[in-house]
């Protein structure tokens, strides 16, 4: 059965795992998260566009000595969202 | 990862993400407690040994080999850990660094009146401060051989009080193993068991 009602934001697998990811931590960089999910460099980073862009996360970039970094967190907004995904799926699974 | 999933497969991804972040948070609370424990043990057989040899209470000096060498390794092996992958910071972890922080700066303190007060109960006030900080590091990751080591190194620390001179540098090493080094190596390899927890 697929879930039309669900947030179709998280309803991606990868933007799913991001926002599960960040839900339990303070902040995790890029690299971080690419190895968390195991997605490539391209996929993560339009995906994290996707979601900062719906304000459910916030990527901030700066530099680590030379190299650039990008770090993101989780906003307000995003852990509401998830807690919502969350108990829909809870509702359909009747857990 | 671009699939659209049902509902089941929705909620294990959560489960199995939140899990993975969690053990990778447990295996960096370790790290510190393996560190800093095994310095620890190793300061206190050299201040034991080298007292015990001279008969020279400077060689109490050597204390400072804690936060040292401890601050030292630990910094080296963030770097490292920055320079070969991914960092993450957890809440968690910032509330427990805090809090190691804090109780390093007292430690550091009391290490000022053992040259000016004759009969300053150092080891005892050391090992009380280290298994508070082992206690509250337990109840914060609700993990249960941390709690209990810590509260064992609490016990251990009132022995110090009728355990004095220069034996008392035994029992303290034998707290740092019991309160930080095996609960450090407890946690890290229950983080390990989980292949995908490389955190």
């Amino acid at each position: 059965m697929m879930l039309n009602q669900l947030d179709p934001l998280l309803h991606s697998e990868l933007r799913l795992a991001v926002m599960s990811v960040l839900i339990a931590l303070e902040e995790a960089d890029f690299v971080y998260l690419q190895e968390k999910t195991g997605a490539s460099s391209g996929n993560l980073s339009i995906q994290l566009d996707k979601l900062q862009n719906a304000g459910y996360i916030d990527v901030e970039k700066t530099y680590k000595g030379k190299k650039p970094r990008t770090v993101c967190r989780i906003t307000q907004k995003g852990i509401d969202a998830f807690r919502a995904y969350v108990d829909a799926i809870k509702g359909y699974l009747d857990v | 990862m671009g699939k659209i999933m049902n509902e089941k497969e929705s909620l294990e991804l959560i489960t199995r993400m939140i899990d993975n972040t969690r053990k990778g948070i447990e295996k960096n609370a370790a790290l510190p407690m393996l560190i800093f424990g095994y310095t620890s043990i190793v300061t206190t057989l050299a201040v034991w040994f080298a007292i015990t040899k001279t008969e020279n209470y400077m060689f109490h000096l050597l204390w400072i080999a804690i936060p040292v060498i401890g601050w030292l390794v630990y910094g080296l092996l963030g770097w490292a850990r920055t320079r070969r992958g991914g960092v993450s910071q957890s809440h968690l972890g910032s509330l427990i660094g805090r809090i190691w922080i804090f109780l390093a700066g007292v430690m550091m303190l009391c290490m000022i009146p053992v040259f000016l007060l004759r009969g300053f109960p150092a080891p005892f006030i050391m090992t009380l401060l280290a298994a508070i900080g082992v206690s509250c590091t337990g109840l914060l990751v609700k993990y249960a051989p941390l709690i209990i080591c810590g509260i064992l190194g609490i016990l251990t620390s009132f022995v110090l009080l009728w355990v004095t001179g220069i034996t008392s540098m035994v029992v303290l090493a034998i707290a740092f193993a019991v309160m930080m080094v095996l609960p450090g190596h407890i946690l890290h390899n229950a983080a390990n068991k989980n292949p995908r927890n490389d955190a």
